[in-house]
C-alpha cells in the first residue's frame, strides 16, 4: 500500500494522530504534524512511497508541532521534534514543510552510523550511479532535478547513503529541495513535475520541494553501484565541460563531503577509498541543462 | 636543523593508514582523524625519518633521496627536500629539532 492509496482526509488524520508511516529506502519514518495544511503537499511529495505497517520498526519518529504559549497565535511557529528532542530552534509556521525535510536529513546524519553518508546528490541509470558532492550554490540540486525529469532515477538529492559492506548506494527518493532561481528554472524545464508553493525567507532563501518520479520511488529498493563521482558547478554562460579529476583530489572531495567520515574512523577511510577506486572522477561545469543532461547521457552510454 | 617524528613515544606508523592515489598517497591518522594528500617524495621522507633512530639532518635526507633516485640533480634535490621538510613540519607530521 502506498501513500497515494489514502484520501487526503486519511492522511490528515494520520498526521494529526498516530502518524503517517512511510518507507524511504533503508529508513522508516513516522511523521506527525499539528498543521493540517501540510497534508496536501505531503500527499503529493510522498505519493508513491510505501506505507509502513503499524508493527514495523520505525527509525525516526518526527513531528512538527505548534509553538509554545502566545506563539500559538502571535507569529505562529513550528517546532521540529524527533523522539522528544528538539534539535532546532522553532521556525515560522510557513516553513513547517521544509522543516520536516531538513529534520529528516538531520535524523539520518545524526543517527545512522552504519553507513557512509555523503552530502551529495545521487542519480542512477539502471544500477549505475553518479554521485555529485558539491557545496550549496553549485547547482547540484538543479542538475539533479533536471536529470530525474529526463529519465535518470533519483537516489537522493541531499544525502547519499553508501553501504559499508558492499559500497552500494541506497536510494531514498525523497523530495528534491530547490532553492531560489532554480525553482523557476525547473518549473520551466519540467512543467509536469510537482513542485510545492515556494516558501519565502528561509535560512536557505526561497525554497520549494519537487516530488520524486514514480519510477524512482518504485525502484527504491534497487541498490546502485557508484560508477562516477562528478563535482558539478553552475557558471552563467559557461560551455559544458567534463574534466577528469585525479584520485587524490577526489578522495579529499569525498571525505570533505562525508558527514560521518570522522565518526566512522578507519571504516570511513576504507569506505571512501573503495568509493574512489570504483568511480571515475570529474569536475563538471555547465550553464545549459539540456547540454548537461546530454553529456551525462553520453557518459552513461560510454562504458 | 635536524628532523624527527613528532609523535613522541609511539612510532608515527602506528595507527596510520595509507592509500595510493594518482598524486601520491592519502595518509590517514586514526588517532587524530586527520587526512592528508602526500606526494611521493614526502612519503619517502616520512618513512625515512620514521625508520631512523636518531634525528636526521637535511643533507642526510637529501643523500638518501639521491641514493634512491640517482638521476636527480643534487642542488634541485636539496631545494625540494627542504621545501618538503618545511611543509611536513608545518603540518606537524615531523618535528624540527636543534642538534
Amino acid at each position: 500500500m502506498i501513500v497515494n492509496n489514502l484520501s487526503i482526509g486519511e492522511i490528515r488524520n494520520r498526521l494529526s494522530g498516530d502518524g503517517l508511516r512511510i518507507a524511504s529506502g533503508p529508513f522508516n519514518c513516522r511523521i506527525q504534524s499539528a498543521f493540517p495544511e501540510l497534508a496536501q503537499d505531503l500527499a503529493r511529495l510522498y505519493a508513491h512511497h510505501s506505507l509502513v505497517p503499524d508493527d514495523t520498526f520505525i527509525d525516526f519518529h518526527v513531528a512538527v508541532q505548534v509553538g509554545y504559549g502566545l506563539r500559538r497565535w502571535l507569529r505562529p511557529q513550528a517546532r521540529f521534534v524527533v523522539d522528544g528532542i528538539e534539535p532546532f530552534t522553532p521556525l515560522p509556521r510557513a516553513q513547517a514543510l521544509p522543516m520536516i525535510e531538513w529534520g529528516m536529513n538531520w535524523c539520518i546524519t545524526a543517527y545512522s552510523q552504519n553507513v557512509l553518508i555523503l552530502h551529495a546528490a545521487a542519480v542512477a541509470r539502471g544500477n549505475r550511479a553518479i554521485i555529485m558532492p558539491a557545496p550549496p550554490g553549485s547547482g547540484k540540486s538543479t542538475l539533479c532535478a533536471a536529470l530525474v525529469n529526463r529519465g535518470w532515477r533519483l537516489l537522493s538529492d541531499e544525502l547519499t547513503i553508501i553501504r559499508l559492506d558492499t559500497g552500494e548506494v541506497s536510494g531514498l527518493a525523497r523530495p528534491v529541495n530547490l532553492k531560489n532561481k532554480s525553482i523557476d528554472i525547473i518549473r520551466a524545464f519540467a512543467p509536469d513535475a510537482f513542485l510545492t508553493q515556494p516558501v519565502l525567507d528561509t535560512t536557505k532563501g526561497t525554497v520549494a520541494l519537487m516530488a520524486p518520479s514514480a519510477e524512482s520511488v518504485r525502484d527504491i529498493e534497487q541498490l546502485a553501484m557508484p560508477c562516477w563521482m562528478i563535482l558539478p558547478r553552475y557558471r552563467p554562460g559557461a560551455s559544458t565541460s567534463l574534466t577528469p579529476m585525479k584520485t587524490g583530489a577526489a578522495f579529499l572531495q569525498i571525505a570533505d563531503n562525508a558527514m560521518n567520515y570522522h565518526v566512522l574512523g578507519i571504516k570511513g577511510f576504507k569506505a571512501v577509498g573503495h568509493l574512489v577506486d570504483r568511480c571515475k572522477h570529474f569536475n563538471f561545469e555547465y550553464s545549459q541543462l539540456d547540454e548537461a543532461i546530454a553529456r551525462f547521457d553520453h557518459l552513461a552510454s560510454e562504458d | 636543523m635536524f628532523y624527527s617524528i613528532a609523535t613522541g613515544e609511539r612510532r608515527s606508523s602506528e595507527g596510520v593508514f595509507w592509500k595510493e592515489v594518482d598524486e601520491g598517497w592519502i595518509r590517514y591518522e586514526e588517532h587524530s582523524g586527520n587526512t592528508q594528500l602526500i606526494n611521493p617524495l614526502a612519503r619517502f621522507i616520512i618513512d625515512l625519518i620514521d625508520r631512523s633512530v636518531e634525528p636526521l639532518s637535511i643533507p642526510d635526507i637529501a643523500n638518501e633521496v639521491l641514493l634512491a633516485e640517482p638521476d636527480t640533480e643534487p642542488s634541485t634535490c636539496l631545494v625540494e627536500v627542504e621545501a618538503v621538510l618545511r611543509t611536513l613540519s608545518e603540518a606537524q607530521l615531523i618535528l624540527a629539532v636543534r642538534p
